[in-house]
């Protein structure tokens, strides 16, 4: 009874809670090409990354603000990394919409390895292996809707228009 | 039939008479009814796996260490009386020996006729039969030279007697783990003046299959003994054979050989030559103290002594050059970030000041006065908290919150739950249904008030500021205009990480806190609250404790006194170039030498050590050194990182 019923509040949402619904969905597309872009190969990584935020982007990196047009160096320099998103949660900001899709505050916490070697398994957390583990991480993305911008992780053989047109307008990420 | 007189008469058959067909040159050793034939049919059962009814032998435990804590193996420690045959039979109960209260002697069904051995199960000790034992005293016979009181081993695998009899030899894999304590016995009994022993050429990887403690109880006067040419690699292999390192016995006596003369490992892995020899040595030297003789050279045992005092560290384990390689292969480049982790980002002293006067306000409410936060909140907004439960890895390395940290003594106290509820962590990786999805989400000020507080009371360390990190973005254009053809408004864009301590538990916490804030409008409910902003959205993210430390911005470097530090590409960088705050200063300078210094540099954009420089080499002439200068640099010989950069 209670399966029918999820199918009928589907039917019955309001626009604000369908608004919700449609956020968390994109951010969940958002983060996923998102990380798969940050985890590729050094040599690919800023022609995959960059094109997730708008060029009015402003990024910073543990605090160090980083222009849009000095990503792909920036990118290049650090080493090859291997995100582990453990929590999302993904917000549309209230008042920034008014028919078009509004914008959204998305917040991701998980860990990340740094190096070529991929994380240590889990049996074998030392202490002396420290600078090797993963650091928690914690970013801080504003995504806003771009209408021209071509969709970025839509799936295979998923409806057209089913990826996501959010490029990044704020970035603010942090070891933690 | 299984008896223990039975049995012992059972192997007193298959002893061989004292004349046999392989040479049998003197030795008292050699004729066993010497000992009395009971005691060598009681310690012939013992010494194969197959206790026949041996519990009546058990109480009178033999000498020379066949004690039962080694025999056959701690494997078979394990098992008791009940246990049944592979055919699911189980043994007579009358079988079960006597004096097995013990529990350490397994009684074994002994089938009559003795098993064939042409089927091993692999490394299994197995009942040993008569046949077996002819077999083994054929082989060790053959192989023994009696002038020189000294067994070859060697190549054991492609032995001819035990290879025509179907036996495998001890050492290759699949031969019974008890056959190479049966091979000591018999040896000890056959040749009591054995003296040296050769075990070269076996492919050995490890001494374990050949039973190091058989060996050394039942063979405890060797005093040459050949390992060459195996595949040993750790010098801890030798323990069990050296008096002094090792595993003591469990019962007390001495263990090893305590008269070993001479030792070769030649063509094994562990041994070193060259720098690393002397280490190699001292580990030899180490393990046996009457060593005279190390690969056929001589070698001092009192090295081990000396080196003692000067070499740094003994490894203990694999031979170094291993371990070099072992490590090599492990080894991780250092991880090297472009630009270091600094403190929170901000655009502008106001904004940072302006978001910090907020959190002044906001966290002593949320920590003591949760519905003074109602007026923050906009009309419509967001708000939701979500967990990230995974543990932090390093917290974890470094034991922080573990048993016995004084730090945090009460992180064993937290529970998730509080946070798992109908209102509760958001954390859309777990959350999939969308009507939780929804009802997560909080939307107005009093729905975001009620679930503030169904959260635990906390308290943020305020006064200590180094455990929080906030980076402020202003966002122009964020928020649709209000009225047409007007620019979109400007928010501020907050993000905090820090942590706080949790109450009842008063366990620590991270967590990070997204807000977006617009300016108060005049005459709001915020503004009259004395709130400088409104919330439109707050996104909290409660994870498990870690480190802030890492936040903390790097010390700030010191003055550069020295030529400049070329740059290293990918590193760290220290300093930037420009002028540090706080002019820099040459040390005995006079202000007015300082001053002169300056407007050198001023007037030839030189870097302060080499206008100081210059301005020496020539004798504190400004002129002559300004001339000089230009000379110099007119012939392209001053390099160019003795300018400043231009900023």
């Amino acid at each position: 009874m209670w399966f029918a019923t999820r199918f009928d509040m589907a039917a019955t949402l309001s626009s604000v809670e369908q608004l919700v619904v449609n956020a968390t969905k994109q951010a969940e597309i958002f983060v996923e090409a998102f990380y798969a872009a940050q985890d590729s190969s050094i040599a690919e990584r800023a022609a995959k990354v960059q094109p997730l935020y708008s060029p009015a982007a402003r990024i910073t990196w543990n605090g160090n603000p980083i222009p849009y047009n000095d990503l792909p160096a920036f990118l290049e320099r650090m080493p090859k990394s291997l995100h582990e998103v453990q929590a999302f949660d993904c917000h549309p900001i209230s008042g920034s919409a008014t028919g078009a899709p509004p914008s959204l505050v998305l917040s991701v916490s998980g860990q990340v390895t740094h190096g070529d070697n991929g994380p240590p398994s889990t049996g074998t957390i030392h202490a002396r292996d420290f600078d090797f583990l993963p650091r928690v991480f914690s970013q801080s993305l504003i995504l806003v809707h771009d209408p021209t911008a071509p969709p970025i992780g839509a799936p295979e053989n998923g409806a057209p228009g089913s990826g996501s047109q959010y490029r990044i307008s704020a970035d603010s990420f942090r070891f933690c | 039939m299984a008896t223990p007189a039975a049995a012992a008469a059972l192997f007193n058959a298959a002893l061989p008479k004292p004349v046999t067909a392989s040479n049998q040159p003197g030795g008292s050793g050699n004729h066993p009814n010497g000992e009395g034939s009971r005691g060598r049919g009681r310690g012939r059962g013992r010494g194969r796996g197959g206790r026949a009814g041996g519990g009546a032998t058990a109480s009178e435990g033999e000498d020379v260490g066949m004690t039962d804590v080694g025999e056959g193996g701690a494997r078979r420690r394990g098992r008791t009386g009940a246990r049944a045959g592979p055919m699911g039979e189980r043994p007579h109960p009358n079988s079960r020996a006597r004096g097995t209260g013990t529990g350490r002697n397994s009684p074994a069904v002994i089938r009559e006729g003795g098993r064939s051995q042409s089927t091993p199960a692999p490394g299994k000790a197995t009942p040993v039969s008569g046949s077996t034992i002819d077999t083994l005293k054929l082989f060790l016979l053959s192989r023994y030279t009696a002038e020189a009181r000294m067994l070859n081993m060697e190549n054991m695998a492609e032995d001819p007697v035990l290879t025509q009899a179907g036996l495998l030899a001890p050492g290759v894999k699949g031969a019974p783990s008890n056959m190479a304590g049966a091979v000591w016995k018999l040896a000890a009994q056959l040749f009591p003046d054995l003296v040296t022993l050769s075990l070269a050429n076996n492919h050995l990887t490890s001494l374990l299959p050949l039973s190091p403690f058989h060996l050394t109880s039942n063979l405890p006067k060797i005093e040459n003994v050949s390992f060459a040419n195996n595949s040993l690699s750790q010098f801890r292999d030798l323990d069990p054979f050296s008096p002094l390192i090792g595993k003591k016995r469990a019962d007390g006596n001495a263990k090893g050989w305590s008269n070993l003369k001479e030792l070769v490992m030649t063509g094994n892995p562990m041994v070193e030559t060259g720098e690393r020899a002397l280490e190699y040595q001292v580990q030899m030297a180490r393990r046996f103290a009457t060593l005279t003789t190390l690969d056929q050279q001589p070698i001092d045992p009192n090295i081990a002594f000396k080196a003692a005092e000067q070499s740094a560290k003994l490894t203990p384990g694999l031979s170094p050059s291993i371990k070099s390689a072992t490590a090599k292969k492990k080894q991780r480049d250092p991880i090297v970030f472009p630009v270091p982790v600094t403190g929170g980002f901000f655009e502008s002293e106001p904004t940072r000041d302006f978001v910090g006067g907020f959190l002044t306000k906001f966290f002593p409410a949320f920590d003591d006065e949760r519905p003074a936060l109602l007026p923050a909140y906009a009309p419509v907004c967001t708000f939701s908290f979500s967990t990230d439960t995974a543990h932090p890895v390093r917290s974890k390395a470094k034991k922080i919150g573990g048993n016995g940290d004084k730090r945090f003594p009460n992180q064993h106290k937290l529970d998730w739950k509080p946070y798992l509820g109908p209102e509760g962590s958001r954390n859309l990786t777990r959350v999939k249904y969308p009507a939780k999805r929804i009802n997560t989400l909080k939307t107005t000020p009093s729905a975001v008030i009620s679930s503030i507080m169904s959260l635990p009371k906390t308290k943020h360390p305020l006064d200590e500021a180094t455990k929080f990190v906030f980076d402020t973005f202003t966002m122009p254009g964020l928020l649709a205009p209000t009225a047409p053809d007007t620019p979109g408004e400007t928010v501020i864009y907050a993000v905090v990480h820090g942590e706080f301590t949790e109450f009842p538990s008063k366990g620590v916490r991270s967590f990070d806190r997204t807000f977006i804030l617009a300016p108060a409008p005049p005459g709001s409910a915020a503004q009259l609250a004395g709130w400088p902003c409104i919330i439109l959205s707050d996104v909290f993210v409660i994870r498990g404790y870690s480190d802030p430390k890492v936040w903390a911005p790097p010390p700030p470097p010191a003055p550069p006194a020295a030529a400049t530090q070329p740059a290293v590409p990918g590193a760290v960088p220290t300093a930037p170039a420009i002028a540090a705050p706080g002019q820099e200063r040459a040390e005995g300078l006079t202000d007015e030498q300082q001053s002169i210094v300056l407007q050198m540099q001023d007037a030839t954009n030189l870097t302060y050590t080499f206008a100081h420089l210059c301005l020496v080499q020539n004798g504190w002439d400004a002129a002559t050194a300004f001339t000089n200068f230009q000379a110099l640099q007119a012939n392209g010989a001053i390099p160019p990182e003795a300018f400043r950069p231009t900023a």
